[in-house]
């Protein structure tokens, strides 16, 4: 989904100061219960990120009726698997879940680390962010 | 970039940060949690079947890949305490070029690391010819069976078995996880196996043969309940060194069953479990249609062994 206000224009507000991205995830459940409400809370939000210098609000969820996400912008992920490395593009704070699903990997077959971490299948990435899955599945 | 996000990350019950959701429990659980939670569940299977006696010599069947030493792992912290219960590890060299090569070394250090006799035993020693050989040959004659897993399957079982009873072994532990249980009792259900089907749990023997049962080293799968992506991620939690590698001939009907399975499970979730779980409450009704009809077990005329014909399978398909 498109960003109802650009990355660039709170990033002309900053005079310098280190950025905040300011996410309200699927799991916050936020009380709406229709788009129209839900854009209501995003102009709400985009007033309290305008008083604040130093808030830049880039990544916001939604979640309408407990079951849509409503998502702003999209990120970058790149998967690695069986030695090839694939750049992904999906809606930001896609979880993991999601990206394997993308790459048309099963994930009963692999384990996924990030860096060092084992993260599991639910845990939402971020954009640039690199993942592995190791194949865990024997053929031997 | 700074970061505020107003949901947290997954925790464990305890509080830790997770790292494995397990889905067919709704749980997430973090490093620790998940690797008590695996060998309680391999102590549970092990008292549940009753799979070890005092006095009981244990052969673990090692690879050196995920599941072999994971039991092996396991089992040689719940076995070492144990006075009354002796074991050690022994590898098989089916002499698979740049395959086995890779895994004998890591099996070795595994067992040095826990302090376990090791053996390794190969088939071009045991058989007079590598697996790598006999599909050569294998190939230049189009009209027989042409799947390595084939001939693999039957040396395999013949070599662990032999060995483990040349030892005097009276288990032999091998690391079967949950998807090679499900995957196996879909393949008999698919080939129409009985036989082999009213052989197969948690302990198989052949006590429903009318004789020669006692050739075989009755077998133990500790791992039976835990499924293969629990036990790879055990491995790697625990830090054990395993082979990745998939086999080069890796190939037949047990792949398909297996990508089957794992499709399933990734759309609903505890399938593997359920199958599992319906074998297990069928078995005694097929063991009890097998007692009626025992099977003969005869010695093979060529080799010695223990077969149902008068030729076994190893020597049909290898000498």
């Amino acid at each position: 989904m498109q960003s109802l206000f650009g990355k660039k224009s709170f990033d002309s507000n900053l005079d310098g100061q280190s950025p905040l991205v300011f996410e309200i995830r699927p799991n916050s459940r936020a009380p709406y219960h229709s788009a129209t409400l839900a854009l209501d809370y995003y102009m709400f939000l985009y007033i309290i990120c305008c008083c604040s210098n130093n808030i830049v609000a880039t990544d916001i969820f939604i979640n309408v009726n407990g079951d849509e996400d409503f998502q702003l912008g999209n990120m970058q992920v790149t998967v690695q698997y069986l030695g090839k490395e694939a750049r992904l593009e999906l809606p930001d704070n896609s979880p993991v879940a999601e990206v394997l699903k993308k790459a048309k990997i099963n994930p009963e077959t692999v384990i996924v680390r990030r860096g060092e971490d084992i993260i599991h299948e639910n845990e939402r990435l971020s954009d640039n962010d690199k993942i592995q899955a190791i194949r865990i599945v024997s053929g031997g | 970039m700074q970061k505020v996000a107003l949901a947290e990350p997954a925790r464990c019950k305890c509080g830790d940060k997770a790292v494995y959701f397990r889905r067919y429990e709704g749980q997430y659980l973090c490093a620790k949690c998940f690797c008590d939670s695996v060998e309680k569940r391999v102590k549970r299977t092990v008292r549940q079947f009753n799979m070890i006696r005092p006095g009981d010599k244990i052969a673990f069947g090692l690879s050196g890949g995920k599941d072999s030493s994971t039991v092996l792992y396991i089992m040689s912290r719940i076995l070492k305490p144990r006075k009354d219960i002796e074991f050690f590890a022994f590898t098989i060299n089916e002499g698979i070029h740049d395959y086995r090569e890779k895994s004998i070394p890591i099996a070795k250090a595994l067992c040095k690391k826990l302090g376990v006799k090791h053996y390794i035993f190969s088939y071009k020693q045991s058989l007079g010819k590598t697996l790598d050989q006999k599909m050569q040959e294998v190939r230049e004659k189009p009209n027989i069976i042409q799947t390595a897993c084939a001939y693999c399957g039957v040396a395999r079982r013949y070599m662990l078995n032999k060995k483990a009873r040349d030892l005097k072994a009276t288990k032999l532990c091998l690391g079967h996880n949950l998807d090679d249980e499900a995957q196996s009792i879909l393949m008999n259900y698919i080939r129409g196996d009985m036989a082999k089907a009213s052989r197969m749990g948690a302990v198989t023997d052949y006590s429903t043969a009318k004789s020669g049962g006692e050739k075989f080293v009755p077998r133990i799968k500790p791992l039976r309940s835990i499924p293969e992506k629990e036990v790879g991620l055990y491995a790697v939690l625990k830090g054990l060194e395993v082979q990745e590698d998939e086999c080069p001939y890796a190939d037949g009907i047990r792949f398909e069953v297996r990508d089957f399975l794992n499709n399933l499970e990734a759309k609903h979730s505890g399938i593997k479990f359920s199958v599992l779980e319906t074998f297990d409450r069928m078995r005694p009704i097929i063991r009890e249609l097998f007692e009626k009809q025992k099977i003969e077990i005869t010695l093979c005329k060529n080799c010695g062994e223990p077969s149902s014909q008068e030729v076994c399978k190893l020597c049909e398909m290898w000498r």
